[in-house]
């Protein structure tokens, strides 16, 4: 398991500096004030589709089929997709969250709920993209699932840019209860979407 | 006991069969997979590694069944693919760094031997080397980890004469060691006519034969006499006719060959598209 997540975040470095760079740019644009929902859902959404993105980086290679011949279960095969998911919308919502809570002390006070209820929010967002997505590919490999890819890209980013301000929205909603439940929400969507792409791995010829 | 077992292997694609295929790899010596492209060599590979599903038929590998759930036995498998299929981005380096994380066995000291061995270089990335680099790199992974049975699709396939003598050589001293075996398969007739121990003809997803290379290779000879020669010779012992202007030419059963007629040497790439063509009555 250690040498495939090496080589996942090696495959990251080599083939997705540019969205880390985008994501950035985002990251920075949200906390320097710009908060309207796309900008700060983008960063999120692009760390959720990056573990979708190196599959199909795998099987141009042929990684997938040489994988399978590899002392790894397909179960361990799929858990390191879904780690390197999780590090990276981890990262981007702590990144978020930083932003944000440095935005707010800055504007006069961080106000921790709509905070929390924020990164609830996006933790979902993230996550329902690659939930979706990666059993697709999973079992049908990227090539085919590539359909289904821009899709939900498209769903998601029309539903950020008509989602008006999100922080004024929030503002507004802001009940901390909230913020669990969603986040909740988004580790349940993973698991079950984990056991679906493990599943589908299983059966799928290479 | 057997490197490999395999015993009424079927599994049908659309347009394509491999028919209840019977193969029995002894452990210590070289099975020659040869056929030609669409033979079935690759898919009875995958089908071996568990990577496709087979329709019927039972595969046991070093004694046990091959499966997903069996890592253990995955450690004691050295594999090339004809695609070989190391991440395109990453280097010799890195492709070692990885590998030691993935294989209990990995044997970092004869990694690097390979590397220098073949001449690989360790900071190319994979995508940038040849297609031949790639296939030695791959072979440097499958021999540094310590497996007991090699499996090489096509994996002299793009080497250069002098490299391909180079692999060839560690393939042999490899199978120095009694434990070791290895299953190779190529459409390289002249590479498995060197090295293998056993020889396997697959044709259009059949098995017309496996059987010890040098029991083969003395049963058939190669027959060069008159038309009228050939025409009083017992049609069962020819496998295979070929006549000219200038006399009759015969892949023949040395056994079955009357005493006298000059027989030479029949190569395996003779044989096989000797009997591929019988088969197919061309």
């Amino acid at each position: 398991m250690k040498g495939l997540l090496r080589k996942e975040f090696l495959l990251l470095w080599a083939h997705c500096r540019v969205l880390l760079l985008i994501m950035a740019v985002f990251l920075v644009a949200a906390a320097a004030g710009h908060a309207s929902a796309f900008i700060l859902a983008y960063p999120v959404l692009l760390a959720g589709v990056v573990s979708v993105t190196l599959i199909s980086y795998d099987e141009r290679s042929g990684w997938n089929a040489y994988s399978a011949a590899l002392p790894c279960t397909r179960a361990q095969l799929v858990t390191a997709k879904y780690a390197l998911l999780l590090c990276c919308l981890a990262c981007c919502l702590l990144l978020v969250g930083v932003g944000q809570g440095v935005r707010m002390a800055l504007a006069g006070g961080v106000d921790w709920r709509a905070l929390l209820t924020l990164l609830g929010l996006l933790a979902v967002l993230g996550a329902a993209a690659p939930a979706i997505l990666l059993p697709i590919v999973f079992r049908l490999g990227a090539e085919k699932g590539r359909l289904a890819y821009y899709l939900v890209i498209i769903v998601f980013c029309v539903a950020a840019a008509l989602g008006g301000d999100a922080v004024d929205v929030l503002w507004a909603i802001s009940p901390i209860r909230l913020a669990l439940p969603l986040l909740l929400c988004a580790v349940l969507l993973l698991l079950l979407s984990w056991r679906l792409s493990i599943r589908f791995y299983r059966r799928r010829e290479l | 006991m057997n490197a490999l077992e395999l015993q009424g292997l079927c599994k049908s694609y659309d347009g394509f069969t491999l028919d209840r295929l019977n193969l029995v790899l002894p452990a210590g010596y070289i099975l020659g997979l040869i056929g030609e492209n669409g033979a079935g060599k690759s898919t009875t590979i995958r089908l071996i590694l568990d990577m496709i599903r087979r329709d019927s038929g039972t595969i046991r590998v070093l004694g046990q069944e091959n499966g997903e759930e069996n890592p253990a036995l995955r450690e004691q498998i050295g594999v090339v693919l004809d695609e070989v299929g190391l991440p395109d981005c990453m280097n010799a380096g890195q492709i070692g760094r990885v590998m030691r994380g993935i294989y209990r066995q990995w044997d970092e000291g004869a990694y690097r031997n390979c590397l220098d061995r073949l001449s690989i270089p360790e900071q190319q990335a994979f995508r940038s080397l040849s297609r031949g680099t790639k296939m030695k790199l791959g072979l440097a992974v499958a021999l540094s980890h310590r497996p007991k049975l090699l499996i090489l699709d096509e994996a002299t396939n793009g080497l250069d004469p002098v490299v391909r003598e180079t692999v060839l050589d560690m393939l042999r001293e490899f199978t120095r060691d009694a434990d070791h075996s290895i299953l190779i398969s190529s459409h390289i007739v002249s590479d498995l006519e060197r090295i293998a121990d056993y020889i396997a003809f697959l044709h259009r997803g059949r098995l017309l034969l496996c059987e010890e290379k040098d029991l083969l290779l003395e049963r058939y000879g190669l027959l060069r006499c008159t038309k009228e020669q050939l025409a009083a010779m017992d049609p069962c012992a020819i496998v295979r006719r070929r006549l000219s202007a200038y006399g009759a030419e015969a892949v023949v059963e040395r056994g079955k060959a009357p005493a006298g007629l000059p027989l030479g040497p029949v190569s395996l790439e003779e044989l096989f598209v000797s009997m591929v063509r019988e088969g197919e009555g061309l």
